[in-house]
């Protein structure tokens, strides 16, 4: 008797389960037909938007990182004149990959969606996007006349002739060519035991050591007694393979080419780069980098910046300073970091950074479920553009900032504000938080600056920029096996890169290495290597 | 206690009538066997997908069939046999210690004979386990850091020359994770036993204590025999939940530098499902997990069957 309840217990459950699944289909089949008309007809040279104003409407905006947070619409200066001049509301929901892909898989998107391009899920747009071509014909011709930056809208544009997203930050060939863009690494010595030490080179092997130790004997604690660590570098994140600054970052100083005639170059087994893991090896046994460095994660490494620990410290992300330089600053004035020249290769050629990519960095979407296409549609317009740009910028004319012989200056007070009290800054004024279509080079070439504390560090890197377009989105697809492959290979490789700063001596160092290059193949590492060139194939003759 | 009236007709009753005359009981079983099924049953629809190749995108039943390749993939994973050592040996250390572990502190605080000191042990041993492992790891990790209080001691009382990385040396993670779970949950572990030997019998340590058996003898042979059923259940209980208990600890002791010691099975699901969004192949390792832990209870219970001449379910 048991048992047969037991069973008809089992089969109601299948049953329900079945009929279940028809439910979880709720994927809205909206698709571009289906529109609601235009409201008025779009002229290609007039933004909709100006004309759309007797229209309010009320947009929900998923951003896919947890701190981003913005203080509620209207209530610093840009969401307030955005709201003025559009008649909208926008309200901003911040969230991570568990919140999105719950979203994705009941399909309940809010208007628009903006996440980071290297997301699976942005490969399959076509399911949850309307495609922004049709939007624009269909209300806001302007958005690719004018607004959108025709290389970008050219790389974005899918097989199918569809253009289902646009980025963030995204630079092309000509944003490189009038120099507006800026590169994200530097390496930065604490200025007064570098001069107290006499401003040695330190782009050398040997010189890199010496310095390190003079700086050790020179200033063996800091001011809150801790020891000094005389060098370390961005975190590590070995469970997600980051390699901090010690894989392409020290790369890009040592200027090892990211392709070699069309292909794909293998970086990591450039015998530059081995002398200098041998070098940073060196100073690990000598004490010059600590234990802490492999233990850390970011947020206490940026905490000992603001402590003065550090003597010389190689980073990947330098707009990511800004708040702990201005704490270290407040605390001891003398104690500034200033940016000097790193390594370099052995024929002492200069560094040769990335200053930006054409795919940007995240992708925005106006989703199917959208009530308000058009509206959707005249907002991206809106901050993708020129005049958005300056207003997500800058602020409002006259009020925030002035133009100076073609460049805006923002106002004393706001600039004051800017670099004391970067919190306050952008709850009050909200300048650079809307950057989910920026045009990035635009507003660089338009007056941007970078706040004072790191302006230093961002001109050093100014002049070592060059485009690598060719190599964006070149690993396989996520969410393959292939995908896997790589992910675990990253792993491993973060790993190796901390047992060979770790090992005793230079050929155990070498052996290790050499191991690593090797085993990578247990991981499908030539069918990695063979789909990066096809990759790269595509894009010289996209980017053609 | 049955009637001789009804044992005497032959017909069983029928089965409405069973129901009615069971109802208070039945009134009690099926709202649990409702959300049994609602919540345990329908789920497992979802685990088709480890035979699909499923993304957020997809409906479950629209996905396509993939068949066995997400299992094949992951025991062709190089990381498969790294996983399955850890997990395997990690739990296997973990029942070595904490089982008796806890079985020998339940026999210790049961002689106790000072009320007071008694619960005050009780309760000392229970607090840790109240603690979560973000809390419980914390400490841990502070105390064993360079700096932290153990390396201080051990430097100052000159037993090392040179703080011991104990979180960052992969070979220490597993005496570290066995050791602090050993900690955490041995006291609570206690409770079934300390529970079980109220139920014993006071006569039989008097009568034992008259025939001159000493303290050992009566736990020997009076307080372990008398706590034999709840130590089979224990035993099927731990084994069967061997593979799937440290994911907490694991997140949480983690580093970069231990990773190769540290990573379990479901550490590796979760990084590969939730973090990767790899969900049809987290599913299938998840699969994998559960029929092993499904073999492993049958093989126990079978096992425990000879220990204690009855089954325990």
């Amino acid at each position: 008797m048991k048992m047969k309840k037991v069973l008809v217990a089992l089969a109601a459950g299948l049953v329900c389960a079945m009929t279940l699944t028809a439910c979880g289909n709720s994927n809205s089949s909206s698709n571009a037909d289906s529109l609601p008309k235009a409201r008025f007809t779009p002229n290609k040279k007039v933004p909709s938007w100006q004309k759309d104003t007797k229209h309010s409407a009320s947009l929900t905006w998923y951003v896919n990182f947890d701190w981003y947070k913005r203080a509620g619409w209207g209530k610093d200066t840009v969401s307030a004149q955005i709201k003025k001049d559009m008649n909208i509301d926008v309200k901003f929901v911040a969230g991570n990959d568990d919140k999105l892909n719950t979203m994705m898989a009941s399909g309940k998107l809010p208007d628009l969606v903006t996440f980071d391009r290297q997301l699976a899920v942005a490969q399959n747009a076509k399911k949850f996007a309307l495609p922004l071509n049709t939007l624009s014909k269909k209300y806001d011709p302007y958005f690719l006349a004018t607004a959108a930056k025709p290389q970008t809208v050219k790389w974005y544009t899918q097989p199918d002739g569809n253009l289902y997203t646009y980025p963030s930050f995204s630079t092309n060939e000509d944003d490189y060519k009038a120099g507006n863009v800026v590169a994200d690494q530097v390496f930065i010595v604490r200025k007064d035991i570098y001069e107290k030490i006499g401003k040695p080179n330190m782009s050398t092997p040997e010189g890199f050591l010496k310095a390190l130790q003079e700086a050790k004997k020179a200033v063996p604690k800091t001011d809150n007694g801790t020891a000094l660590v005389p060098f370390a570098s961005t975190a590590l994140d070995i469970q997600n393979g980051g390699d901090g600054a010690l894989g392409g970052t020290l790369q890009d100083f040592l200027r090892i080419p990211v392709t070699k005639d069309g292909k794909w170059y293998d970086r990591d087994a450039d015998p530059e780069y081995l002398t200098w893991l041998d070098t940073f090896r060196q100073a690990y046994s000598e004490g010059l980098i600590t234990n802490a460095q492999f233990a850390d994660n970011d947020n206490t490494m940026k905490e000992k910046m603001t402590q003065g620990t550090y003597f010389a410290y190689l980073h990947s992300n330098t707009k990511g300073l800004n708040e702990f330089m201005a704490d270290n600053n407040r605390r001891n004035p003398k104690q500034t970091y200033i940016a000097v020249d790193g390594p370099k290769n052995s024929k002492g050629q200069e560094p040769q950074f990335t200053g930006g990519s054409i795919s940007g960095w995240t992708n925005t979407f106006i989703t199917k479920n959208t009530k308000e296409p058009q509206k959707a549609m005249e907002l991206l317009t809106y901050m993708a553009s020129k005049y958005g740009t300056m207003v997500t910028t800058f602020g409002v004319k006259d009020k925030t900032y002035t133009m100076k012989d073609g460049q805006a200056v923002l106002t004393p007070d706001v600039e004051a504000l800017r670099n004391k009290d970067a919190a306050t800054y952008d709850k009050k004024q909200g300048m650079g938080s809307y950057w989910e279509v920026a045009d990035d080079p635009y507003a660089i070439s338009m007056g941007e600056k970078p706040a004072t504390t790191i302006s230093q560090m961002v001109e050093w890197a100014s002049n070592k920029v060059a485009p690598r377009f060719e190599v964006e989105n070149i690993d396989p697809t996520p969410g393959t096996a292939l995908a896997r492959n790589l992910t675990a290979i990253n792993t491993d490789r973060v790993q190796t890169l901390v047992k060979v700063i770790k090992a005793g001596s230079k050929s155990e160092a070498d052996k290790i290495w050499k191991d690593f290059l090797a085993r990578r193949k247990n991981n499908n590492w030539d069918e990695i290597v063979k789909t990066r060139n096809e990759q790269v194939a595509k894009n010289i003759k996209k980017l053609k | 206690m049955e009637d001789s009236s009804t044992t005497h007709k032959n017909k069983k009753p029928s089965f409405f009538r069973r129901f009615k005359d069971q109802a208070f009981y039945q009134a009690m079983i099926w709202p649990s066997v409702i959300l049994m099924i609602l919540f345990n049953f329908i789920p497992m629809y979802g685990l088709i997908i480890a035979f699909k190749n499923y993304t957020v995108l997809d409906t479950i039943g629209g996905a396509p069939w993939v068949g066995f390749e997400y299992f094949q993939e992951f025991f062709k994973d190089p990381l498969f046999w790294t996983v399955m050592k850890n997990t395997f040996g990690i739990a296997f250390f973990k029942m070595l210690i904490g089982f008796p572990g806890a079985i020998m502190l339940a026999v210790l605080i049961n002689e106790v004979a000072n009320v007071h000191f008694k619960k005050f042990v009780q309760t000392i041993s229970y607090l840790p386990h109240f603690l979560s492992w973000v809390i419980l790891g914390g400490m841990v990790i502070m105390w064993l850091s360079d700096t932290g209080f153990l390396n201080s001691l051990l430097m100052d009382l000159k037993v090392i020359s040179k703080p011991i990385e104990f979180m960052a040396d992969p070979n220490k993670y597993w005496a570290i994770a066995v050791l602090s779970d050993f900690w955490k949950e041995v006291g609570w572990g206690t409770i079934l036993y300390l529970a079980s030997m109220t139920a014993i019998d006071p006569s039989l340590y008097e009568a034992a204590k008259i025939d001159g058996a000493t303290k050992w003898q009566q736990i020997i042979h009076i307080t372990i025999p008398g706590i034999r059923q709840m130590i089979a259940l224990n035993l099927i209980l731990s084994i069967g939940g061997l593979l799937g208990s440290n994911l907490d600890q694991t997140l949480v002791l983690q580093n970069s530098l231990n990773y190769a010691s540290s990573e379990v099975l479901n550490s590796y699901v979760f990084k590969m499902g939730i973090k990767q969004g790899n969900f049809s192949y987290a599913t299938a390792v998840g699969i994998f997990v559960s029929v092993v832990s499904l073999i492993l209870i049958v093989l126990s219970r079978w096992g425990t069957r000879k220990i204690s001449d009855k089954s325990v379910f």
